[in-house]
């Protein structure tokens, strides 16, 4: 019987159609996922049904009676309950603070909060969902994972028939996505049932029981996911067969490759000797789980963290990276994660993003020759094909993998040899996910070295010639070529017990 | 490999459109609003304000406060605040008469005097800021407070208005066709300011540090420089102002720069939002002080109370920076 019915819903922004006529229904006490580009609705959807805006056309049923939506609260109230990919939390509140925002505190008899009852009941809600932690601690001690626990929590103390959870993956590694799916799974077996957004396939077909694909607006299908096979999938959201989007190309292998990064001893206050090469024209990836410090590796190497010792040498030669604008001045470039955080200025059209730490390359005679810089920056955003509508256009009208591509346009415009690459396919869409692919393959090829940081498994075996796995704060194996598999990472990774304890 | 070429897109536009950013019929609506204004104004006072003497008073009673707003928007540019500059121009202004008036300097080396009291108090706000990590708000109120008291004590909170040379007064006071020097000042500053902005990697540096600081770090931007060079332009031109406007007086009265500081961020929110989608630019903020000047002038032309003026000043810079969100929520 179904819970939820979508009837030719529409929504046009401006003049964007961003749904056009789409209607599936959520059967009670189901997991159904909602798949599909950026860009390809499932935000709208989803802001239509927590109330955010009201559609152009359409209705929508809510255990069989009709579902008006004015307001947010009118969402929650209706029993539907979000959980978003960045919880909205403060994080210098207490947990239980955060775990009660906007809700009504239980009062002792003067009037004042009774916080004992509070952090009780704070406490055993996050019991509930296996998450011991002191209540009374600030939210900020918690790790993403934890905190996507709270707001599960949060959620679920309203008792809602229907959970939305909107890409609450995206930022955790692979065993703490396994105990997220796990709750789910206990949460359909107390009776709630779940739109289940994700850009992850494979924790599609790991969780749910029917999937919705959206593209361009439309709804293109909504099978059961026992009848679907991943290429399917695939073929429905992006429009065509895209097999190969995880498949190796084995290029020759560098054993007789030119070394062009030596890293050795690399410590900080958790990491200790971090030493491995790269060759000119290498992929290596680093596989590590959630909080092993795969990122800090990164951030130590483009002078963005501090490290308490060891050395980054270049050709031999030991590079200067007291810096970010140092280790960049050597040619070592960090694509960070959050793009939107410490990737692009969004106050500047997207060319000025292209060109911003190559200002000086346009300059004739102390001024920037714009003409020039503006003809530069378009030539190297297209050679990444990023989909835009100028190129004076604002960072904030591009998808996340468009945003992504100008960020890797930036740094061919310079002498960049060494690329590292935080997560680079964070919130990208699967088009662009092969497209981006196809880049940094392009980019070693023309002899640059890459290192790659990704919680993605998989991302790490479709790209990497190398995958160094890190461990208890140091470098413990290394993988190559051909024994590059997800689960020879995985099995590596977790294999000592005493430092994982995962839920499997 | 090579990577799919999905879309073509075309070849690009113009240099010219980011001159003023993205411009839209919302980023014009000031400018057409100073027009509206002027025609109003020549309408309910045909012999009095539409004359050649009427807009070269508003052009002259504009640029001082005009340049100290382009001094202000460098700082609003990075990303800061300053509440320093109004004490910035009196503790200037006070600087350059206790020197001239009272120890009988000559007026260029009270000048440059002025200016390296300038890098000073502008270097203390960017090291406050940057360095020790002081909210500027905080920060530039600590030194406006500093530099008042400094003022008062050297001019024993008296208006001074003996020993005024002729040389110190021409400074503020000579004229073509009319045209007062500050207004020659400021087209000077204001164009050299606004060329720098867009033709140099420092001015585009500067947009980087406001926009996105972390980012602008990551793109090995220094951020802490473009912070401490934007406080110090700002002290500079702050001081600039205060020097002319106490020459151009002949008088100096302790705090004059007091009554500057609001109509200058007035006008610096009111050209955020003029020929430019959220961007402070030079020519914007020029636009927006006589944008007040003239709303100010023609108001006293058609006597209306003084008070209306305070009510004008406050009405056009809440209506400019809300107006594009007052129209959404009225079409919702």
């Amino acid at each position: 019987m179904s819970l939820l019915q979508f009837s030719n819903i529409s929504k046009t922004f401006g003049e964007t159609r961003a749904l056009k006529g789409v209607d599936f229904d959520v059967r009670e006490g189901e997991i159904h996922a909602l798949v599909g580009e950026n860009g390809a609705g499932k935000s709208t959807l989803i802001r239509i049904l927590a109330g955010d805006f009201p559609p152009d056309a359409g209705s929508m049923m809510l255990a069989g009676s009709p579902l008006r939506l004015l307001h947010p609260s009118d969402a929650l109230a209706a029993g539907i309950g979000f959980v978003h990919q960045r919880p909205p939390f403060i994080a210098d509140l207490s947990i239980t603070e955060n775990f009660l925002l906007g809700l009504p505190y239980q009062h002792r008899r003067a009037g004042l909060i009774d916080w004992k009852a509070q952090h009780r009941e704070c406490e055993a809600s996050l019991a509930s969902l296996g998450l011991s932690v002191d209540p009374r601690t600030a939210l900020a001690s918690l790790s993403a994972h934890q905190r996507q626990m709270v707001a599960l929590a949060r959620a679920l103390l309203r008792k809602p028939r229907l959970l939305v959870l909107d890409e609450i993956t995206a930022s955790l590694s692979e065993p703490e996505v396994r105990t997220l799916l796990d709750t789910i799974h206990k949460l359909r077996e107390r009776g709630v049932s779940v739109i289940y957004v994700s850009h992850r396939l494979e924790e599609v077909f790991r969780i749910a029981d029917r999937v919705t694909v959206l593209r361009d607006g439309r709804r293109i299908s909504t099978t059961r996911l026992d009848e679907m096979t991943e290429a399917g999938l695939v073929r429905d959201i992006v429009g065509s067969d895209m097999q190969d989007l995880f498949a190796r190309e084995d290029g020759p292998v560098g054993q007789n490759r030119e070394t062009l990064v030596s890293v050795q001893g690399l410590c900080d206050k958790r990491l200790a000797d971090i030493s491995f090469d790269i060759a000119k024209g290498e992929i290596v990836g680093i596989a590590g789980l959630g909080g092993s410090g795969r990122s800090r590796i990164l951030r130590m190497i483009a002078g963005a963290s501090p490290r308490t010792a060891g050395d980054v040498l270049l050709d031999g030669r030991p590079a200067a990276i007291g810096s970010v604008r140092e280790a960049l001045q050597e040619g070592i470039a960090l694509v960070t994660e959050e793009r939107s955080h410490d990737g692009f200025v969004e106050t500047l059209p997207i060319w000025q993003n292209v060109s911003l730490p190559w200002g000086n390359r346009f300059r004739t005679r102390g001024f920037l020759n714009l003409r020039v810089e503006q003809r530069k920056t378009e030539e190297a955003t297209r050679r990444f094909s990023v989909r835009m509508p100028s190129i004076n256009a604002s960072m904030l009208a591009l998808s996340g993998g468009n945003q992504q591509k100008v960020i890797f346009a930036r740094w061919v415009l310079g002498p960049v040899r060494l690329l590292l690459l935080d997560e680079p396919t964070h919130g990208v869409d699967i088009g662009s996910k092969t497209q981006i692919y196809g880049a940094i393959r392009e980019l070693a090829h023309e002899g640059r070295g890459i290192l790659v940081v990704s919680s993605e498994l998989e991302e790490l075996q479709a790209l990497c010639d190398r995958v160094l796995l890190l461990k208890d704060g140091t470098i413990t194996d290394e993988l190559r070529g051909a024994e590059i598999s997800k689960d020879a990472m995985l099995h590596r990774l977790l294999s000592s017990s005493d430092s994982t304890k995962v839920a499997v | 490999m090579t990577i799919p070429d999905t879309t073509d897109t075309p070849p690009n536009t113009s240099a010219r459109s980011s001159w003023i950013g993205s411009f839209d019929t919302a980023s014009a609506t000031p400018v057409i609003f100073l027009v509206l204004l002027i025609v109003g104004f020549s309408i309910a006072e045909p012999a009095y304000f539409p004359t050649r003497e009427n807009f070269v008073t508003i052009l002259n009673d504009g640029a001082l406060l005009a340049l100290l707003a382009c001094g202000l928007t460098l700082v609003l540019i990075v990303g800061e605040f300053d509440l320093s500059i109004a004490a910035t121009a009196s503790w200037a202004g006070a600087l350059a008469t206790v020197l001239i008036t009272q120890l009988g300097w000559p007026v260029p080396t009270a000048f440059l005097v002025v200016l390296a009291s300038a890098l000073i108090i502008g270097a203390f706000n960017g090291v406050l800021v940057t360095v020790l990590e002081i909210p500027a708000l905080v920060a530039t109120i600590g030194t406006a407070s500093l530099l008042d008291g400094a003022t008062l004590w050297v001019t024993g909170n008296s208006v001074i208005f003996m020993g005024f040379t002729d040389a110190f007064v021409w400074t503020g006071s000579w004229r073509i066709a009319g045209l007062q020097a500050p207004v020659f000042y400021l087209l000077v500053l204001a164009i050299l300011i606004a060329i720098a902005l867009r033709y140099t990697v420092t001015g585009r540096h500067l947009y980087a540090t406001g926009g996105n600081r972390a980012a602008s770090r990551m793109a090995g931007i220094r951020v802490n420089r473009n912070v401490l060079l934007a406080f110090v332009a700002c002290a500079v031109l702050a001081s600039i102002t205060g020097f002319m406007y106490t020459a151009r007086q002949g008088s100096l009265t302790p705090l004059f720069g007091t009554s500057m500081m609001l109509p200058a961020y007035a006008a610096a929110f009111l050209g955020y939002v003029t020929l430019a989608n959220r961007r402070f630019h030079i020519l914007g903020t020029v636009i927006g002080v006589y944008i007040i000047g003239t709303g100010t002038l023609g108001l006293l032309l058609i006597g209306a109370p003084a008070y209306s003026q305070q009510l004008f000043a406050g009405a056009v810079l809440i209506a400019a920076t809300g107006g594009s969100r007052i129209r959404n929520l009225l079409r919702k």
